[in-house]
């Protein structure tokens, strides 16, 4: 068995070192526009001379008064909500979902998620289970994923699950350098309210992440920190990046092939 | 006048010093599927949309601090995100992959026993240090780093134990 130090001295080995300079680059780019420090040449004492610092708030919010009567309204209103739906789940409580009205559900999702309606996904979904940073950067990629082949492949007492094959659009990220399908496996509960129970990044996603960190790094340093992030992969998942991805597809490509 | 930057040349310095120590203490604490360089790069970016860098009367602490909270809030995210819209275990093999199985069950601690750990370990901190970094007792410290060894020391024979018979 290894030492503990060992172990700990290897894991804080893992992964490639940016250094100190490509940090500070990194740094000055995203504290652009936020931050403004102007650093004069050397006085005697060669230190910085001038700095603007962005306005600062240091004032501590007041405290609102009467917080607890706040309190007591919303648990109130809250209380209220919860009576109200607790009376509707209750007057459609008889309404089953059928294994075809199942598929049609998840056809339905689906549909919302190719149109781009995230209030739709978000009413249709079990409690917490939209991820909409995944939805818009589907979209920013038009990666326009299509169910097909949708299928019952477990009948439970909470519902069903269906399976479905997920094509994505031919031109886009997924297809071209990943693969162009995978495949998503989705709960519909006794109420037709869906819970996404798997949906695999394409193949070599991980990989392909960090392709597009050294083609943006080499090619559009300044599009760099739309793209990275904590999402998946290293990479954003928001719109924007998906759209920026997207707009330098054929040069990614052109890029990756070149490096072999 | 020299140049114009939005980092003066004492934060410059600052965070090439604190760069090394900072970019190794993120990739114990770190979630794998997250580069330790951009766990770094965020706790610079927070802690400087504060204020310049060189105010911080510890900033060593607080950017540890800074990237015990950013990890935590990554696992939690991936936790959501596995329970909800996308199954990442799949290509998250794939990173494991890259490293030994007892830097992975080691990756499997929460972030917080991680950090503990290397403090003590490597860094060769007191408890009452280590739990004012990572924002808790000395005698929480101490035994979320008792915790971890047991947990790590199980697994580890475990595997071990499996691999001989």
């Amino acid at each position: 068995m290894r030492r503990l130090d060992e172990l700990l001295t290897h894991a804080a080995d893992r992964g490639e070192r940016m250094g100190p300079d490509r940090l500070i680059e990194h740094l000055q780019r995203r504290l652009e526009g936020e931050r403004e420090v102007v650093v004069s040449g050397s006085t005697r004492r060669g230190t910085m001379v001038t700095t603007k610092e962005r306005p600062r708030t240091s004032e501590i919010p007041e405290r609102p008064r009467r917080r607890w009567a706040l309190a007591l309204t919303a648990f109130a209103v809250i209380a209220g909500a919860v009576a109200v739906v607790a009376i509707a789940i209750g007057i459609n409580g008889n309404e089953e979902v059928t294994q075809e009205r199942a598929i049609e559900i998840v056809q339905e999702f689906a549909e919302d998620f190719r149109n781009d309606d995230i209030a739709a996904l978000e009413a249709t979904s079990q409690n917490g289970t939209t991820d909409t940073a995944f939805i818009e950067w589907h979209h920013g990629l038009r990666a326009n994923p299509e169910f097909t082949d949708c299928r019952i492949t477990r009948d439970t007492v909470n519902g069903f699950v269906v399976a479905c094959d997920v094509q994505y659009d031919p031109d886009s990220l997924f297809a071209r350098m990943g693969s162009p399908s995978t495949a998503a496996s989705i709960d519909v509960n006794p109420d037709g309210l869906i819970g996404v129970n798997s949906w695999p990044p394409p193949a070599r996603l991980a990989e392909i992440g960090q392709d597009l960190r050294a083609f943006f790094e080499a090619r559009y340093p300044e599009l760099l920190d739309t793209i990275v992030g904590f999402d998946y992969a290293g990479l954003a998942w928001t719109r924007e990046a998906g759209q920026v991805i997207d707009e330098h597809l054929d040069e990614f490509v052109a890029y990756t092939e070149s490096q072999g | 006048m020299k140049h114009q930057s939005v980092l003066a040349d004492r934060e410059r310095q600052l965070i090439h010093d604190l760069y090394p120590s900072l970019r190794r203490f993120a990739a114990v604490v770190g979630p794998v599927e997250v580069e330790p360089d951009d766990l770094v790069q965020e706790a610079f970016v927070r802690a400087m949309r504060r204020g310049p860098l060189t105010d911080l009367t510890f900033p060593t602490a607080y950017l540890k601090r800074c990237i015990v909270n950013l990890s935590k809030d990554q696992v939690r995210g991936f936790v959501r995100r596995r329970r909800a819209l996308v199954a990442l275990a799949a290509t998250s093999e794939t990173f494991m992959e890259a490293y030994p199985s007892d830097v992975i069950e080691l990756m499997d601690l929460p972030p917080q026993t991680r950090a503990v750990l290397y403090m003590r370990e490597i860094e060769g901190r007191t408890f009452g240090e280590i739990g004012e970094i990572v924002g808790c007792t000395e005698k929480a410290a101490r035994n979320c780093a008792s915790r971890g060894r047991k947990r790590l020391r199980r697994i580890l024979s475990e595997e071990e134990h499996n691999a001989t018979t």
